[in-house]
């Protein structure tokens, strides 16, 4: 069953403020429960998103997405250098996120996931048309929405 | 020893984790994707297991005390021998592979094993040889590398805490506690007098001490057969 993907308004939220809401804050709260004595990584005292386009781009199911990327401040005995750039791990996380759907993912590889996976979600890789730009088309008007959302607008996270 | 104890107790509580089937754990998540997943956990869960056996399996063997019974020091060693020469080591040695930080950190996890196989191959030789103090040695090798699980993450706590770039700490809080392990043996072992053997009659050890140095010949000397 096929759907026209779903467009919310643009302007509801900016790219930073999802990826703060849908990522940064229930991963900082899932972290807060587990056990720091251990092989993974720690979690870090900070994080700072970036959105790293300044024009939102779009994929191949024509819905717009953003790049960004986390970075990391740790050093539990370093709080006062919060100012100090060279304190940030850059690009900790990197993905794109879809602000009118609400939908992050992360690169791991060359491979995109949601972003539920960080949160301890089984998620498979998302097909190849997320978080990678659309080519370029000449032909103008809008593009044919509803002859790429082949997986229901979920965002996908099939193989 | 109470550190170590308390350590591996840590670990074995934290690790509960990679048996829950409905999320992942975050030391898996990191890892993803990976080309055999199923494998990859299955040997996870038997090192977890394992690991969670022996290390207080070896700290429980190496007490003064345990040596008043030596029919369960005899069983509980052979068990914790099964249980590291089979599951923990082959297992850790598969994980060694697609351990975060690359190739240096699968040669130091991989070296760490091979010197847990080795010294508890040697050290169940010298005890069937009766050379309770090779067979100290060589357990207490197998013990220290134990202990890196414990001493590295308390280590990598801590790099975290200053500061420290976690690829680079993670690979600095593996070797320092591998290598720091074999020579504080080493070390240990030659400035501690020995003791009589403990599993013979009083009246049978009268002689001389046998020397000292780790590197000196006869049934105490590391890597001779039996």
């Amino acid at each position: 069953m096929q759907r026209p993907i779903e467009i919310k308004p643009m302007a509801e939220a900016t790219a930073t403020a999802v990826v703060e809401k849908q990522l940064v804050k229930p991963l900082t709260e899932k972290e807060a429960r587990r056990s720091r004595f251990s092989r993974s990584y720690i979690p870090p005292l900070a994080r700072r998103v970036r959105v790293l386009d300044g024009e939102r781009s779009t994929d191949g199911r024509g819905a717009e997405f953003a790049a960004f990327a986390v970075d990391e401040r740790s050093g539990l005995f370093l709080r006062h250098a919060a100012d100090d750039s060279s304190r940030w791990r850059k690009d900790a996380i990197v993905g794109c996120v879809y602000p009118a759907r609400d939908e992050i993912f992360i690169k791991r590889g060359d491979k995109f996931f949601d972003a539920g996976l960080l949160l301890g979600k089984r998620t498979a890789a998302a097909d190849d048309t997320v978080c990678r730009p659309a080519p370029t088309r000449i032909d103008s008007g809008l593009p044919t929405l509803a002859s790429t959302s082949r997986r229901g607008g979920t965002g996908g996270a099939e193989r | 020893m109470l550190g170590l104890g308390l350590g591996a107790l840590i670990i074995g509580w934290a690790s509960r984790v990679y048996f829950d089937s409905d999320e992942l754990a975050p030391f898996v998540i990191e890892k993803l994707p990976l080309p055999h997943e199923d494998l990859w956990l299955a040997a996870l869960k038997a090192h977890v297991v394992a690991a969670s056996f022996a290390l207080p399996a070896c700290l429980l063997l190496s007490l003064r005390r345990m040596l008043r019974f030596p029919r369960t020091h005899r069983w509980l060693g052979r068990g914790t021998g099964a249980v590291v020469l089979a599951a923990l080591v082959p297992s850790g040695l598969y994980l060694s592979l697609f351990a975060k930080g690359g190739a240096p950190a699968t040669v130091g996890f991989s070296l760490s094993g091979l010197i847990v196989a080795l010294s508890m191959v040697q050290g169940i030789r010298r005890a069937r040889a009766k050379d309770h103090v090779g067979h100290r040695r060589c357990m207490l090798h197998v013990l220290a590398q134990l202990s890196v699980a414990v001493t590295s993450r308390t280590l990598l706590y801590l790099l975290d805490a200053v500061g420290i770039d976690p690829d680079a700490a993670y690979l600095f809080a593996l070797w320092v506690p591998v290598l720091a392990s074999v020579g504080f043996v080493e070390v240990w072992i030659s400035r501690r007098p020995h003791r009589r053997n403990s599993h013979e009659p009083k009246t049978l050890s009268p002689g001389p001490a046998p020397s000292r140095t780790p590197f000196a010949g006869g049934p105490q000397r590391f890597g001779s057969a039996a």
